[in-house]
């Protein structure tokens, strides 16, 4: 539930969020660099306003929000049982501890007994069971039933044919025990935990729920801020719970979202009219760094460019094919020309920052279009008429169509780049028209793009379940390989982290050497803000659930 | 005039029977729907199927329009897929926005494009003419969008004259008549970006139209009778030159609830323009068919306006 898979996003978050963020690794200096560690003594009080460059959909509901710029709220507003940290290890939240049973199907989760409600009422128990309940229920109408159908008994409620879980027992007040289906590597990835307030809710039909004021305007959560007014078109303004039981947090007195246009906002934000600009496109971000009186920060992010092969093209079949594309393909020249350098070489489906990357396949794939037509040559594919490109190994002409949505400007610059470094190892490549994202998305799940030029968010949890096994939905590739499943079924499966870590860098290894897909760039996620504004250790997380940790020095 | 009016009026709904049945179609024949690609790997893809059955778009499309035309017919627009909320809350919540600004847009252009036409028509073909010829040209080929983020530019980022987005300023609470200078002080900067553009045509049009006027033999016959000057261009030739203004305000009219989605989405003006904009590519069906319907009505009731302001302004056009 961490970071929103880039997928799934409406195609103006996704324009915003998704595509224009292509960015890289490069550090600032140490000085300028956004390092919250050195700031020194905070300093209680002041208001912070925070760009953001999408409208909110209103929607500040932990099992209702679908938008980037909801979440943000929804993470300030609501705490989560555990989070994860800068380096995504665990930390206790609303729960100060848990169990996980030896047999990895059952966790036993034990709540604080200080957190409460903004209206004062503790959180409990009965918070959490509601929680799961009201997202099993047929009458729910959001998208997050598959963080709870891993509990035993959930599908048969969703399915009408029970009232309750059965997996979910109350031990006590601030003690919940869940049963899963099967056993998890790990639950704690895996299970639903932002919970909501049972007496709220529990008077609101669920079918009505989404529209809810309880949901819109009046919120009711238990983390560091609390929803004062809320305009989503235009801002939402956040204050301070004076009773978050993270004593000494947070240390604003107020938090302003103030939505602006992507094309107004760098000019806001040296202004003044905003104090901070997170997820800054890689061309306004140069701008930004050179300003004086501002700090920026740019790290890595979970999010990478691949162009994705069908594989049930004939085209692809060949193994040595697909490599000789990957060498074809400059990727440092891509980050280079269309990121502005804000990127980095990647060459697996797990991020960097997880302790599952495998840091062996780093320098994989180096660009060498020598290599490129050797490889070709070997599959039988060579150039018998004379015109600089190569035909197939019947000698009919041989090309490819590189598919990108036209909502992306940055697709649209890397595009011809391949066509160009592709023309040099003498493959041929074409560029249609490119189509509009849910056109672009239909045609994908038709099956009908050989090539699609996307993006995936990954999760803190380098589980690749649903996107890598052969018959998983998202397996947009038609990539089928028994190896792979057997790694993967091996590793969801597998509780000891070491053990784990091998499977999953055995499995990137054989996915490095099949080459499903080309891995383009990862990306980095760049914001800028004013001196005045400390404690922000930028990340990957940005300011989805870091605000309580930030304050400005001109509080009164 | 009563009599026309009414049959105009029922003659609307066959009208707007057809345009409804052809934006049903159309917005059908888009490829996707809304919860294409509203997809997570963490979601199973059945759960969006019976998503798709709960907002009933698992039915023919035949049957959908029918449960659309039923509810529309008794002011039932449906739910936003997207945002769950009334589609009638949506729209009420950007109408204002979107009279507020096209009002002031309009009010600004009025105001600078009749003098303006008719100060150029009096001097044809001089410096100040040509000048002004330039300039509106100019103004025709500035795109809104460049002309917006200019404007922004200089006069909210250097100047810091006004604000750059929103309608007000964010938490303030101000009430009465602090709340009305607020958003006026809001509105006027994307209000001049838009009245620009239509000065630079409105200009043109007026120019033109006086220069037209002036040739004609009643005027000439005004003169001869020794009328002063001022008097035959007030009383002869702007009352006629004016006369296709209506039409201008007719269509604007009708226009006025399309939005300027450009202008809306670079200074963070939640109007229906946006509005429209997203649902469309959200694929928000109840959203779009409702606001699309909202622009066939309204254009339709801009150019019956027009017509009865023809009627009273100029005595040969008679409907009777």
């Amino acid at each position: 539930m961490k970071k929103k898979w880039l997928i799934g996003s409406i195609a103006l978050v996704m324009i915003l969020s998704l595509f224009l963020a292509a960015c890289g690794g490069k550090k600032d200096d140490a000085e300028k660099d956004g390092d919250g560690a050195s700031d020194g003594k905070p300093v209680d009080g002041g208001k912070l306003t925070v760009a953001e460059t999408a409208a909110f959909v209103g929607k500040f509901n932990p099992i209702h929000w679908e938008d980037e710029t909801d979440k943000d709220v929804v993470y300030n507003v609501y705490d989560e049982l555990w989070t994860e940290d800068k380096n995504m290890n665990y930390v206790p939240r609303l729960a100060e501890k848990w169990e996980i049973a030896s047999d990895g199907k059952a966790m036993t989760i034990y709540l604080r007994k200080d957190a409460k409600w903004h209206d004062g009422k503790p959180v409990t128990a009965d918070d959490l069971i509601f929680t799961y309940e009201q997202i099993a229920s047929p009458e729910y109408t959001g998208v997050r039933f598959s963080s709870v159908d891993i509990i035993k008994g959930a599908k048969q409620k969703h399915d009408k044919k029970a009232d309750k879980i059965s997996g979910i027992s109350k031990v006590d007040d601030h003690t919940v025990k869940l049963e899963f289906e099967k056993r998890l590597a790990d639950p704690l990835a895996k299970v639903f935990r932002v919970p909501m307030p049972k007496h709220i809710f529990e008077k609101i039909d669920p079918k009505n729920m989404a529209n809810h004021e309880a949901t819109r305007s009046k919120v009711v959560g238990n983390g560091p801020f609390k929803v004062k007014e809320a305009k989503p078109n235009e801002y939402v303004i956040l204050e301070k719970n004076k009773d978050y039981y993270r004593k000494g947090k947070p240390h604003l007195d107020q938090v302003v979202f103030k939505v602006i246009s992507q094309d107004v906002a760098v000019g806001a934000l040296k202004k003044g009219e905003v104090d901070i600009y997170p997820k800054i496109p890689g061309r306004d971000f140069d701008k930004l760094k050179k300003d004086k009186k501002l700090v920026t920060g740019e790290e890595q992010d979970l999010a990478y460019n691949y162009l994705g092969l069908d594989h049930n093209s004939p085209k692809f079949k060949d193994k040595r094919v697909r490599q000789a594309l990957v060498y074809a393909t400059d990727r440092q020249g891509i980050i280079k020309a269309v990121s502005k350098g804000h990127g980095y070489l990647i060459n697996q489906h797990i991020t960097k920052l997880s302790w599952a990357y495998n840091p062996k396949l780093e320098n994989a794939y180096p660009y060498d279009p020598n290599k490129a037509k050797q490889l070709l040559t070997e599959a039988g594919y060579k150039d018998t008429n004379g015109d600089g490109f190569v035909e197939d190994p019947q000698g009919k002409p041989f090309s490819i169509q590189l598919h990108y949505p036209s909502d992306s400007a940055n697709s649209a610059k890397t595009v011809p780049i391949i066509k160009e470094n592709w023309k040099k190892a003498g493959i041929k490549a074409d560029i249609p028209q490119p189509r509009e994202w849910k056109t672009f998305l239909e045609l994908l799940d038709q099956g009908k793009l050989e090539t699609f030029l996307m993006a995936w968010g990954l999760d803190p949890d380098p589980d690749p379940t649903e996107v890598w096994r052969s018959n998983a939905e998202f397996n947009k590739l038609h990539y089928k390989n028994p190896e792979s499943d057997k790694l993967i079924a091996e590793q969801a499966v597998e509780m000891d982290k070491n053990k784990r870590k091998e499977i999953l860098a055995k499995w990137t290894e054989v996915i490095n050497e099949d080459v499903p897909q080309i891995f383009l760039n990862g990306r980095t996620i760049m914001g800028a803000w004013h001196k005045k504004v400390k404690g922000v250790d930028w990340d990957y997380r940005a300011v989805v659930g870091t605000l309580a940790d930030w304050w400005v020095t001109d509080a009164k | 005039m009563v009599k026309f009016i009414i049959r105009r009026l029922l003659g609307m709904i066959p009208v707007l029977f057809v345009i409804s049945v052809l934006l049903f179609t159309l917005v059908q024949s888009v490829p996707g729907d809304a919860f294409t690609g509203d997809l997570n790997p963490k979601i199973d893809k059945k759960y969006i199927d019976e998503m798709r059955e709960k907002f009933g778009l698992n039915k023919s499309p035949v049957e959908q329009y029918f449960i659309w035309l039923k509810n529309f017919a008794q002011g039932e627009f449906g739910i936003s897929f997207k945002n769950k909320l009334p589609v009638s809350d949506l729209i009420v919540d950007r109408i204002g926005n979107t009279v507020f600004l096209a009002v002031t847009t309009l009010i600004i252009t009025y105001l600078l494009a009749i003098p303006i036409g008719i100060y150029s028509a009096n001097r044809p073909y001089t410096l100040s003419d040509n000048t002004i010829t330039t300039f509106s040209f100019i103004g025709l080929s500035l795109p809104t969008f460049f002309g917006a983020l200019l404007a922004i530019y200089i006069f909210s980022i250097n100047l810091e004259w006004f604000p750059s987005s929103g309608t007000v300023t964010a938490g303030a609470g101000y009430t009465g008549i602090q709340y009305l200078l607020d958003r006026l002080h809001h509105v006027l900067l994307p209000a001049v970006t838009l009245a620009i553009l239509s000065v630079a045509s409105y200009t043109r049009y007026i120019r033109s139209s006086v220069l037209d006027v002036k040739q004609q033999d009643y005027v000439r016959t005004a003169y001869a009778k020794g009328l002063p000057r001022k008097k035959v261009m007030r009383k002869h030739v702007l009352r006629n030159a004016l006369m296709p203004l209506i039409t201008f305000f007719g269509l604007d009219l009708g226009g006025l609830f399309a939005g300027a989605v450009l202008t809306e989405t670079v200074f963070t003006w939640p109007g229906l323009g946006r509005l429209i904009f997203e649902s469309t590519v959200n694929r928000d069906y109840p959203v779009m068919m409702t606001c699309y319907m909202l622009i066939a009505i309204s254009i339709l009731i801009g150019n019956l306006i027009a017509d009865i302001l023809y009627a009273k302004a100029d005595p040969r056009v008679r409907y009777d």
